[in-house]
Order: C-alpha cells, then structure tokens, then sequence
C-alpha cells in the first residue's frame, strides 16, 4: 500500500504540506477607543438590502418563507389589499412628514385593492410597482409611504414561528408588509457605505415589536417593567400636582394588560374580537386589547417574570414626554402609558461604574426640552430657544423639531430623572442626554449636520467614549413620516463628519435600525426568550478596523452592539458592582445555547482587529 | 481497511481533481490560504454602478486579487481559482497583470482602474459561480507564455463580457503573509493584509505530456482497489 500511495502521490502532485490551522487570538478591544451606535428607524433587511450582492436576501428566500398564509392557515391566494392606500393616514407636506417636495399621489385603496388579484402576486414585491400605478419613473427612496404596525405580541405572530408567514395576516396594512425597495445610488449613500465596510446580514432587531421595547434593548437588553400589586398592575404614583390639587389614585390610570389567548405551536396569540373578521382578504385583524404591556408574567419565566412587562410605545416620565402637562409643569404620572421610572442596570450604569464616559445624542432635544419644560432646561442647552436655522414651514422647525419621546431610552430610568439624589441630577442628566440638532431640508439635501452638541463633540473629537446617536423623525426612516433618502443622506453626512474627527483612527460606527416597521423578513430568528429576538433589520460597521467590502453572516442581535461595549470595557467582570454584566445578556445567550444556536456575536467578526 | 479507505479517497480525490482541474498542492504559485468551511462571512465580486470607481463612467465592481511569482520555465496556462459560497450568479473574470515584487500592489497608473486593467492585462478567462460552496477555478491560456517574474490574479466583474458575481470565503486558513488586496471604488489598489482569510489560488496548467502519468497513476489506484476487495473476497 505505502509505496502505491507514495506512487500515486508523486504522480498527481499531492505533496501538501499539512498547514496548521491559524489560532485565533482574542480580538484586540484596544484597537477601537470610541463606540459610535447611530440608530435608524423601522426597515427590515429584505425590505431595504434584499437585493444586496453577496447577502442572504431576496434571491435566497425559498417559496415556504415568503408565500403568506391567511388566518386559518391556508395559502392566500394573493397578497391582500393595502387597507386605505399606500398613503393612508400621510398628506403629502402635512406636519411631521418630510413629503412637501414629494412629487408621487400615492395609491388609493382602490388601486392597491386590485393590484395583487389582478397580477397574482402572493410574494415580496417592488413599491416601485405601487407607485407606477399612478406616477412616471418615481424614485420609491424619496417617498414616504403609509406606516404599518409593528407591536410585539403582532410581531411574533407573523414571525410564526420562524416561517415568517403570517405577515400579510396579521397587519394592519395588508399587502404592503411584503414590500421592498430597491437600490437607487443617488438616493442610498447607506448602499454605497455598507459596499465599502461591512453589512452584516444577520443581525436581528432584540426585542419583538417597535421602537419603544427595542429602544430599551439598546442600552439595557431589558424589558421595563411595570409594577405589579400582585397579579394586578399598581397604579400610577401620585403626581404631587395632582395630590395637591386634591387628586386621588385611580385604577383607572392604570393600563389594561395584553388579553391573549391559547399559544399556537409556541406562539402567543393576541385574542380577537368576534367581529375579527376571518380572512385577511377582508381587512386587518381586530384583538381585543394589545395594550402596552403584557398580561401577567409568572414567576420562573424569561428574565425572572411575576412582572408586568411595558412592551409597547409608552410615556417617559420625565420631560420631554407625550404626557407632558404644561399646567402641571410636569409630565403627568397618573396617565395610563406613563411608565414609572425604572431602575434596572442599564450600559449607562455599567459605564459609570468603570468610570467610562457615555453619552445619547438625540436630534431636537433641546428643542423638545424647551417646548416643555422651559423653566429648567437642561445645563447642555443652554440656549435652546436659539435655533440653528430657521423656517417658515412647519414641517422642520425648532418649534416642532418631530423628536419622538420614546426614543429616547434612558429618560424612562430613575438615574436619569433631573431632581435625583446625587450623584444623580440634572448634572448628570446633562452630561450623558446631549442634542444632535435639527437639520434643515437644505442641510439635509446638501450632506450637512446642524450645529448642536453632536456635531461640536465630533469636531473637536470630544465624543464620550461610548455614543449613541438617534436622529430626529424628518431623517430617521419612519414609514409613515420619513422616507429612506433623508435618513440615508443625514447618516452619511454624520459618518463623513466621523471620518474626520479627530477619534477617527480608533473609531468603531454601527449604523443599525431600531426594527422591522412591519415589514417582512425571511429569515427565521434565533429562539431565545420571550422577548427576542424579533425580525432581522440591515447593519453596517464602519470602522478603520472593519472588513472593507465584506458581507458578515455572523448571528447578531442589538444587544451584540452591548456585548461589544462590555467585552471590550470589561464591564461583564464578575466582581461587584458589575456582576457579571447586563443581565438579560447573559440570560439570552444562555435561552440561544440551549435551543442549538451559537451565543450572539459582539461584532469583532465584522473588523480585523491585528 | 483503514488504508482501503484512504486508497479510495485517494483515487475519489484525484478522480474529482482531474474532473474539476483543480490544482495540484505542490504546483500552487499562489496559495493564499487552505480551504476551512464554515466562515462567518464573504467578499462579493460583483460589477455595480452604485459603488463608483474614480472615474465615475465605467461601473464599479470590488476587485480583490493576490501576487505571486514565478520561477523557471515560461508558463502558458495557469488554473486560477477562489473559495466562493453557494449563492454567486453568472460570471466574474479572472485576470493576471504584471507587478513590480511580490510585495508590491499592482500600480494603476491612467487615473482609470477600469482601463488600466484592460490595457495591461496579459490574459483573462471567466469564472462561473457554482452551485455549491467550494473552490471554483477556471484556466487562463497565455498568448505569450508568463516568464520568471511577479505577477498578480486579480477578480471582478464588468469587464470581458462578465456581469455576474461570486463570494470569496472569509475564515479559511492563512498560509504564510500572502500579499492580498482590493479596490473598492477608487481607482487604485489597496492592501488587505489584515484579512488574509480568504483562499485565492494558482498553479501551472499540467503539459499534455503529464497527462498519461496522471491517468496511469489513477487507473494503478483502482486498479489495486479491486485486488483488495477481490483479495477480502476470498
């Protein structure tokens, strides 16, 4: 044998030499000194990269994971009508919606009705489409079409599971949940972007649902939680305001829990009304009450449970907030949506904690903050009533600069409440809750940032190590108020700035989406707890350090951005007061590993750290 | 039995290695890195407009390629090949120019990396995506036979009548400091010594006269296969 062998070796010229394989170091965290988190709004990756060279998207999805069902299970036989239009619920220049310059009617009720019936289409299609049923050659990035919901039990119901369904079905805008959008150059710098560093394809959103709950996941991998008396939620705290005035606690002011019904194969099912009607053909589904938190959680389930869990859009209770009284000159605590201060440990305590400065940078909050609270502003705006630019619209204005109260995660945390203990305070608040500006429809076409904190700190290379940056609603994507261009050419402009900053050289960027904004996916998430993750959304790391032109299929979630954070700051020590880190980390990767699949990444894979 | 197995594998091996024209370890030229499945990611090589080029007119694509030398003999064929995933479409081209050291990157003078690459190609063939992950490899014939010199393998798409697209493997194991690099809208090359997990290989095209040994080495293999299955027969 041997000398055949040696034979045959000799003649076909396999004479490898065996090459050990390559040992892989732990990746060099010292490598990258600043974390930039900007974070956009409510595009699922198909939606917005399905056509993405080298990325899992439209072209690898099988029929199984994109023909949807109806509500009893069978096939649909077509997509079913877009409920109100593709414009329903957006006027073309009204206020909060960037369209004045829109040049596209959007498709009635009654043009959509018979699109996908008259063409068949049961499978992900092209805006493009919709709007060519009344305009010539529009550009689907320009336009801000209607928003669809995205609410967390709604979530996992069309997730199903993982066969991504029941999109069509449970919706409240139809067919229209199966769109995507594709690529124009002028109009997606992200696209250009991500073609020169990194897209990560398989970075999922970390909690199930909408902004509010994955806001939260952003710094904290948590759920809020509201207090409980018992099985019963407790009701809101007394406003001093209103004790004063002769005002009493009522059970009233307390919200309704989330009624659902039998799980179906593992999911939870939101109840329906019997006037629901059967069929998705014949409109959205009607529950009976998907409120803002969950039904009571019992104990020994996902992150401790015997809680009320605030999963859906609620109210900060300090200003700015939607619940903001000016006759109180408070936020008004008794609202049903108002959620109690929080006090779980978010990134932002762990970072104090290593002595390690942080800071969430929010278009318009200084303005927001003047509009509400103008008596006791903020020490960083120190001069909000100055405006950047002016208008005479009332779309864009310091007046009205769109800034949406549940974006801003760390104004729902007792640390983060102006009148707090020290080391806590206004001081505080105002060291770490910074503005990023309001820009202007000219700065935007014209790649410019607006002057503000944000924009200060990156020019002078003052950004705390650790930042977040959450663009105002005219530039943050948001179905329904914002097209993808603005947001796209605001980013870009926020990315070049970066580029030169004087932190640039050691600088690690993830641009990223909050979540889905009821818009299919097909790919299946990971199965970890009960509140994540939810629906793959696009990401793309730009760093000096990062892969350039590189596709990661690494599994990630926004609770990977934490992981990174942690790693590289040691904050998940064991030693008090660190403890191991954030705990719904741990918890997570914990669920992942026992159902089969890996631990979330912390996006090192993505950069190549010497 | 154990080296039944072997022998089997063996003469699969080669079976599939003269079917697929794989190249043969020891002739490699160019061997950045050995194949390890699983990787956590890709580089597509694809031609689009979007991600510009310098000149802005001709399209873009994102090149990536690897030096290597050559010694001794002229050499008038190379098989010339990449570590792609499944999911590629059509074709890419695979090119070779001349660079100064194998240390070097190829140096695109003109302002233009789209007609620098045409004009100083010394020969190209197109490379189509597979169906399944593994090396893809194709064979450049040479008009003018390479002789002793440093030389790069460059891929991309949107040149040569090719307009598709493959994804080169991140993760396979590096061998030795392979020179590697790409250009990704701009009209120069860049080092991408930093990644050097992606296999990208080359090896002189057998001469037809070595044809008959490898064919007589395999038919030995199946050959001595059946006398020991014979010989366990009994």
């Amino acid at each position: 044998m041997s000398k055949l062998f040696t034979a045959l070796w000799c003649a076909m010229g396999l004479g490898a030499v065996a090459i050990p394989p390559a040992i892989a170091a732990a990746p060099n965290y010292n490598d990258i000194q600043t974390v930039v988190v900007i974070y956009a709004e409510n595009r699922s990756f198909d939606s917005l990269f399905g056509q993405y060279p080298g990325a899992n998207g439209l072209s690898r999805a099988t029929p199984a994971q994109y023909t949807q069902l109806d509500r009893n299970g069978s096939t649909l036989p077509y997509l079913p009508p877009v409920v109100g239009g593709v414009g329903s619920g957006v006027t073309a220049g009204a206020p909060g919606s960037p369209t004045s310059t829109n040049p596209v009617t959007y498709p009635t009720q009654a043009q959509t009705g018979t699109y996908f019936s008259t063409n068949n289409i049961n499978h992900p299609f092209n805006i493009l489409s919709l709007y060519n049923l009344v305009a010539t050659s529009p550009d689907p990035l320009t336009i801000t079409n209607r928003d669809l919901y995205h609410r967390f039990y709604e979530n996992q119901m069309q997730i199903n599971g993982g066969a991504n369904n029941m999109f069509a079905a449970v919706a409240d805008s139809g067919g229209l949940t199966m769109m995507y959008i594709t690529n124009t150059t002028a109009d997606h710098p992200l696209w250009s972007l991500a073609q020169k560093n990194v897209l990560a394809d398989n970075f999922f959103q970390g909690a199930f649902g909408g902004s509010y709950l994955n806001h939260q996941f952003l710094i904290c991998a948590c759920a809020p939680i509201y207090p409980n008396d018992g099985a019963t939620p407790t009701p809101n705290p007394q406003n001093p305001a209103v004790v004063a005035a002769g005002g009493t606690t009522s059970s009233a002011n307390t919200p309704v829990p989330t009624i659902l019904t039998t799980p179906l194969n593992g999911v939870p099912q939101l109840a329906t009304t019997t006037t629901s009607p059967a069929s998705a053909l014949n409109g959205p589904p009607v529950f009976q009450n998907s409120s803002v938190i969950t039904p009571y959680i019992n104990a020994g389930s996902a992150f401790g449970g015997a809680q009320f869990y605030s999963v859906n859009t609620s109210q900060p209770p300090f200003a700015p907030s939607s619940n903001y009284s000016a006759t109180l000159g408070a936020v008004n605590l008794q609202l049903s949506n108002t959620v109690p201060a929080q006090t779980q440990t978010t990134i932002g305590d762990l970072l104090d904690a290593a002595n390690v400065n942080w800071a969430y940078y929010a278009g318009g909050w200084c303005n927001q903050l003047a509009l509400q609270n103008s008596t006791a502003n903020d020490t960083g705006c120190s001069d909000p009533t100055s405006p950047s630019y002016t208008t005479t619209g009332t779309t864009y204005s310091n007046a009205n600069p769109d800034f949406q109260y549940h974006h801003m995660p760390f104004n729902f945390y007792a640390h983060l409440d102006p009148n707090a203990a020290a080391p806590y305070g206004l001081a505080y608040r105002s060291k770490h809750l910074r503005d990023g500006g309001v820009a202007s429809p000219t700065q935007i076409a014209a790649g410019q940032l607006p002057t503000s904190q944000l924009s200060t700190d990156i020019a002078t290379g003052s950004l705390p190590p650790v930042t977040f940056y959450k663009p105002n609603g005219p530039v943050n994507q948001h179905n329904g108020y914002a097209n993808v261009t603005d947001g796209d050419k605001h980013i870009a402009a926020v990315v070049a700035a970066l580029q030169n900053s004087p932190q640039w050289p050691h600088m690690l960027i993830v641009i990223t989406y909050d979540e889905f904004g009821g818009l299919w996916d097909h790919v299946a998430p990971p199965v970890a707890d009960a509140f994540g993750p939810g629906t793959r959304i696009p990401a793309i790391i730009i760093s000096p350090y990062a892969k350039k032109g590189y596709v990661d299929h690494t599994q990630y979630d926004t609770t990977s951005i934490l992981r990174f954070i942690q790693n590289k700051w040691n904050l998940n020590q064991a030693a008090a007061p660190f403890n191991g880190g954030l705990p719904g980390i741990a918890a997570r990767d914990a669920l992942l590993q026992a159902n089969g699949y890996p631990a979330m990444g912390d996006l090192t894979n993505a950069l190549a750290l010497p | 039995m154990i080296n039944m197995i072997r022998a089997g594998a063996l003469v699969a091996l080669a079976s599939a290695a003269l079917l697929a024209g794989a190249p043969a370890s020891a002739d490699y030229v160019l061997q950045t890195a050995t194949a390890v499945p699983g990787g956590s990611g890709d580089y597509p090589i694809y031609t689009d407009a979007s991600i510009g080029n310098g000149d802005g007119t001709d399209g873009g694509s994102n090149f990536i390629g690897a030096t290597f030398s050559l010694t001794g003999s002229p050499v008038s064929a190379l098989q010339v090949g990449a570590n792609v995933d499944a999911y590629g479409t059509g074709q890419v081209f695979a090119e070779v120019v001349s660079v100064a050291s194998l240390s070097s990157l190829p140096n695109v003078t003109g302002g233009n990396l789209i007609a620098w690459l045409q004009s100083n190609n010394l020969g190209e063939a197109s490379l189509s995506a597979p169906a399944a992950a593994g090396d893809a490899s194709t064979v450049i014939n040479f008009s003018t036979a390479l002789t002793s010199g440093s030389y790069a393998l460059i891929f991309g798409s949107g040149l040569y009548g090719t307009t598709g697209e493959i994804n080169l493997t991140s993760g396979n194991s590096t061998i030795g400091s392979p020179n590697i690099f790409n250009s990704l809208g701009g009209d120069s090359f860049q080092s991408y010594g930093y990644d050097t997990g992606i296999r990208i290989f080359a090896s002189p095209v057998p001469l037809p006269a070595a044809l008959p040994l490898m064919a007589s080495g395999l038919l030995a293999g199946v050959g001595f296969l059946r006398r020991r299955r014979a010989a366990r027969a009994t």
